[in-house]
């Protein structure tokens, strides 16, 4: 199986990170929406979690029923540390990418 | 929609996710239709990531989630995604299943309320009717069903012991009067024990006591149908206890029946005990008006309650024989009996039953077209899917893992057919109903059965039993279709169909192009009998307008009027009657204006006995029967029936002055011959006419009373000057439109009687399409199904000749490319359609032979092996056949053999 993890799939890796323990449908896309300004289907999301998961970089597990939610479960979703050494990867080769190029990357986009 | 395409947990979890983020973020910020649309489309978006995900994504998911609901929900994706990717042959495959499984529904519903549905009483097996069996004088040894007269059942109920409880019962009208609108009351005369025998308790308030309705003369009482209750007073539970004016007299109301129930004659709206107002003298033991139903004690069978009823039969019998109606007449003949019968073996009219059945039969092979058809079309696309299926096969799917991936498609188009065929199943049984309007006209008046099929039709919709047939008929056209095909396309020579696309094809092709050739053949075949079965019902119709019917029955308005009693007694009804004569003719665009008893084609007419007074006598039993019927001086000439002799009544044939009679011309050939008539006497036991009866005047030519089908009877007309009547039509013939002339008549009504209901108009040729109904019904609804099955067969050959063409294209590339002219291609392919429909058509026609005597019983001077109109219709499907196949011929010769031999 492959170990590379695509674009979309990084961004909620970051996501899951970043909101620890309350980490579910309705917060994943909302701070990927806010920090990125991009839209996320809802579909996709649903489909990439799934992904992760069989994957085993993330796992999930049912929460409790919220009054919001229609008296309906959500399901929370934690980071696994294969999941934690897969985006560590990422990132890295990211960052050793980046360095040196970054400053001119925001002239150009402005 | 979620839950079903995720599964719970994951619906409950995304649908949760939904709600909060549109609580939160979207509904407050937006209107509520945006709101709404945005909900939508997150919805749809995650149903369609879900259902189209990569095949792949999904099959590999692991063994534990691998269970069997799993795997077909991938299966069913799989068949959706194969559906759409072919959306010509998908959308051909719903439209004719939701033609063929919506027929079927729609009829099935009608088999199911006048056949199968339980009739809507407790515990309804245990009804029985009971007849009188009376010796039928046309057919020795043989008896007809007959009513009761109330002394003689009351003999019945005194001794009966395998009934718990009997009731009377006969369908009666009234005026409604003491209202602003007149109007005329459908209801019933019953005995006090009515409901309780039919296991019906009120809506609201009671039914009668037994001793309210106990002797002749007991007080005026009535209960109200749900609907009269809602219509007319508007749910108002103090109803109960007022009264309603019936006929002129105030009845008490005492309840309101529960909603659907119209009585056993199913068209009730009230109620009234038959001791209050009876049909007849409730003393006369000859006065045969009532029907009796009884409900049979649990611990007696059918066979024992017949056999106590033979018994009883035997006594009433003995008990009024000597003081019959002419005395000592019956006593060397045999004598009358008694039978019990289930009330659910006469719920419908045998010849209903037979075409209700037939319409069946017709819609099924309907549906096997149909199933032929895209069986067919499976074929091929499984040939066109050769080659997927070999990988799968390939890569280690089992046989039966294909086989289930196709059923699930095939199930797929079935259901979705089959939700398309209930709508269109709604929509013709909610047409149906609306186009039903008055089935008192429809069905046989005086059959024993009309009234119940009537109880049945009322009953008419989309029921629990309905659906349950449907998803059985959905089932096995899937099966029917889809698993012949999806075997054959699962078994498959995985080399060949490896190596390549377009020879695999040829190879494993040719065997599936036999099964199709046969299966093309037994649905034309089937076309051909439904073509067959149509043909000769309309046929029949077109005989029916044909029949000279004795009278024109263009532009007459005809209305039914009945003066109600005390106030009208028979010297003030013709007075009433003559007035509206005199004020209907002084209208200028009224032609001629009439009266008469009753109208063409509505009969059976009132008939009884003749006796001639200048022969010898002849005893009561042997005398010939006579329809009679009373005719104002215009009568004649109104309806334009033809005067063969003499002369017809003038305004100086009125009482005082000598009687006479206008006979026609079957009773005039019947009674004598070739000799003349005119100046003879004959006798008719009714309207005064007995004794030594009345000079004959005149002969007329034949008027079809009964049903355009029966033949004439020998009918004897009175003159309504010299015998009185308080019920009958009135007929106006028109300068204009028969149209035009209701106001005027309604006017006219109005000034003399404003209490009097105008109810029954309809011109006279109204009346003739009522009289036709079934006729015409059963030949508009199998000329439908015929054309359907013409189209269906037309589209499948064209289906199998064009593939077949296609397969052949290499070949027929080669034999052009060998010297083939174009005519020689055209020729092979035009004989090979011409020998698959020819063996359909002589399949056809030797199926129909049997086949079409079922339809004997609706046919109308048509035989059922008519051969002109099966020539006709054998060689209409023969060319349309041919013209189906001759398409894909010609382009078969616009093949160009360098192009096809170079695509290998």
């Amino acid at each position: 199986m492959s170990h590379t993890i695509g674009d979309f799939e990084q961004l909620i890796l970051f996501a899951l990170v970043r909101l620890g323990a309350d980490a579910y449908g309705v917060t994943i896309r909302r701070e990927i929406e806010m920090r990125t300004n991009r839209a996320i289907s809802p579909g996709a999301l649903y489909t990439a979690l799934d992904r992760l998961e069989k994957r085993g970089l993330v796992t999930s597990r049912l929460g409790d029923p919220t009054p919001e939610r229609g008296g309906k479960r959500k399901r929370l979703y934690t980071l696994q540390p294969a999941g934690e050494r897969a985006l560590a990867r990422v990132y890295e080769s990211l960052r050793l990418m980046a360095s040196g190029v970054s400053a001119r990357l925001r002239t150009v986009k402005g | 929609m979620l839950r079903w395409i995720l599964g719970a947990e994951d619906g409950e979890v995304i649908a949760g996710d939904l709600e909060e983020t549109f609580g939160r973020d979207i509904a407050p910020h937006t209107g509520r239709l945006r709101a709404r649309a945005w909900y939508w489309r997150q919805v749809t978006s995650i149903a369609a990531a879900r259902m189209f995900a990569s095949p792949i994504d999904r099959t590999d998911e692991p063994a534990n989630k691998g269970t069997t609901m799993a795997a077909v929900r991938q299966d069913f994706v799989y068949a959706l995604r194969a559906l759409r990717k072919q959306p010509g042959f998908t959308i051909v495959a719903l439209i004719t299943l939701a033609l063929g499984i919506g027929a079927n529904v729609a009829i099935f519903s009608v088999v199911n309320v006048v056949l199968v549905k339980p009739l809507p009483f407790a515990d309804p097996d245990r009804l029985m009717l009971v007849h009188l069996l009376a010796p039928d004088r046309e057919a020795a040894g043989t008896f007809r069903k007959m009513i009761w007269s109330y002394p003689k059942y009351q003999v019945f109920r005194e001794h009966q012991q395998s009934a718990e409880s009997t009731a009377l019962f006969t369908s009666w009208d009234w005026n409604l009067t003491g209202s602003d609108s007149p109007e005329r009351l459908s209801g019933e005369l019953v005995e006090g024990t009515y409901f309780h025998t039919l296991g019906v308790t009120p809506a609201v308030g009671r039914t009668f006591s037994a001793d309210e309705t106990r002797a002749a003369g007991s007080a005026p009482l009535a209960l109200l149908s749900h609907r009269l209750w809602i219509g007319r007073y508007g749910q108002d539970t103090n109803v109960i206890g007022r009264t309603i004016g019936l006929n002129g007299v105030p009845h008490t109301i005492l309840g309101v029946l529960p909603p659907g129930f119209r009585g056993l004659t199913g068209q009730a709206d009230i109620w009234v005990p038959v001791t209050t107002h009876s049909a007849g003298d409730l003393g006369e033991a000859w006065n045969h008006s009532y029907r009796l139903v009884a409900r049979r004690r649990p611990n007696v069978s059918p066979d024992q309650m017949e056999a106590e009823v033979k018994l009883l039969g035997a006594r009433v019998d003995a008990q009024y024989r000597p003081g019959g109606w002419k005395p000592g007449a019956m006593s060397q003949e045999t004598g009358w009996g008694a039978t019990a019968v289930p009330l659910n073996d006469e719920r419908i009219d045998p010849i209903m039953r037979r075409s209700v059945l037939l319409m069946l039969a017709a819609v099924v092979a309907v549906l096997l077209i149909v199933c032929v058809n895209l069986a067919n079309l499976m074929l091929a696309r499984g040939l066109a899917r050769q080659r997927e299926v070999a990988i799968r096969l390939a890569v280690g799917a089992s046989r039966l893992r294909i086989v289930r991936q196709l059923m699930v498609e095939s199930l797929l188009l079935a259901v979705c057919g089959a939700l398309g065929g209930v709508a269109v199943a709604y929509g013709a049984v909610s047409g149906a109903v609306a186009l039903m309007p008055d089935l008192r006209m429809v069905l046989p008046r005086q059959a024993p059965s009309g009234d119940l099929t009537r109880v049945g039709l009322g009953m008419l919709g989309l029921d629990a039993t309905t659906l349950l047939f449907t998803v059985v008929i959905t089932v096995v056209a899937a099966a029917l279709f889809g698993l012949g095909p999806a075997w054959r396309t699962s078994r498959n020579d995985l080399a060949s169909a490896m190596k390549s696309g377009a020879t695999g094809a040829l190879s494993a092709g040719t065997r599936g192009l036999t099964v199709r050739n046969l299966l093309i053949v037994g649905e034309i075949a089937l076309a051909l009998l439904l073509l067959t079965a149509g043909g000769l019902m309309l046929e029949s119709v077109a005989r029916l307008q044909a029949t000279e019917l004795g009278f024109k029955e263009n532009g007459l308005l005809t209305v039914r009027l009945v003066l109600p009693g005390p106030h009208y007694d028979s010297r003030r009804g013709t007075v009433f009657f003559v007035d509206l004569l005199d004020r209907l003719a002084r209208h200028g665009d009224v032609e001629s204006v009439a009266y008469g008893n009753c109208a063409p084609l509505t009969g059976p007419c009132n008939g009884t006995m003749a006796q001639f007074p200048g022969r010898a006598t002849v005893p009561f039993e042997k005398a010939p029967d006579v329809g009679v019927f009373w005719a104002s001086p215009r009568y004649f000439e109104t309806l334009g029936i033809r005067v063969v002799r003499g002369r017809v009544f003038t305004e100086q044939d009125r009482a005082g002055q000598p009687k006479v009679v206008v006979i026609n011309e079957t009773a005039a050939r019947a009674f004598w011959g070739n000799e003349n008539p005119i100046g003879t006497r004959i006798a008719v036991g009714q309207g005064g006419f007995g004794g030594d009866g009345a000079e004959v005047i005149g002969v007329v030519a034949d008027v079809r009373y009964g049903a355009v089908e029966k033949s004439v009877s020998r009918d004897v007309y009175l003159p309504l000057l010299q015998s009185a009547r308080t019920s009958g039509l009135i007929f106006v013939r028109s300068r204009t439109s028969p149209e035009s002339l209701v106001a005027t008549l309604r006017q006219e009504v109005r000034a003399l009687d404003p209490d009097l209901p105008l109810v029954d108009i309809k011109t006279m040729e109204d009346r003739f399409d009522d009289a036709t109904w079934r006729t015409r019904m059963s030949a508009w609804l199998l000329g439908t199904f015929a054309t359907l099955a013409l189209v269906l067969a037309v589209v499948g050959i064209y289906g199998v000749i064009s593939q077949g063409v296609e397969q052949r294209m290499r070949e027929i590339g080669v034999r052009m490319a060998l010297g083939a002219a174009r005519s020689d291609i055209l020729r092979l392919i035009v004989s090979r359609v011409l020998a698959i429909s020819l063996a359909g058509v002589v399949l056809g026609i030797t199926l129909s032979i049997p086949s079409m005597r079922l339809l004997t019983a609706l046919l109308y001077q048509v035989s059922p092996g008519d051969p002109v109109v099966i020539a006709t219709l054998a060689s209409l499907l023969l060319s349309a056949a041919v013209c189906a196949g001759y398409v894909p011929a010609r382009r078969a010769t616009k093949v160009d053999p360098l192009v096809t031999l170079r695509a290998e």
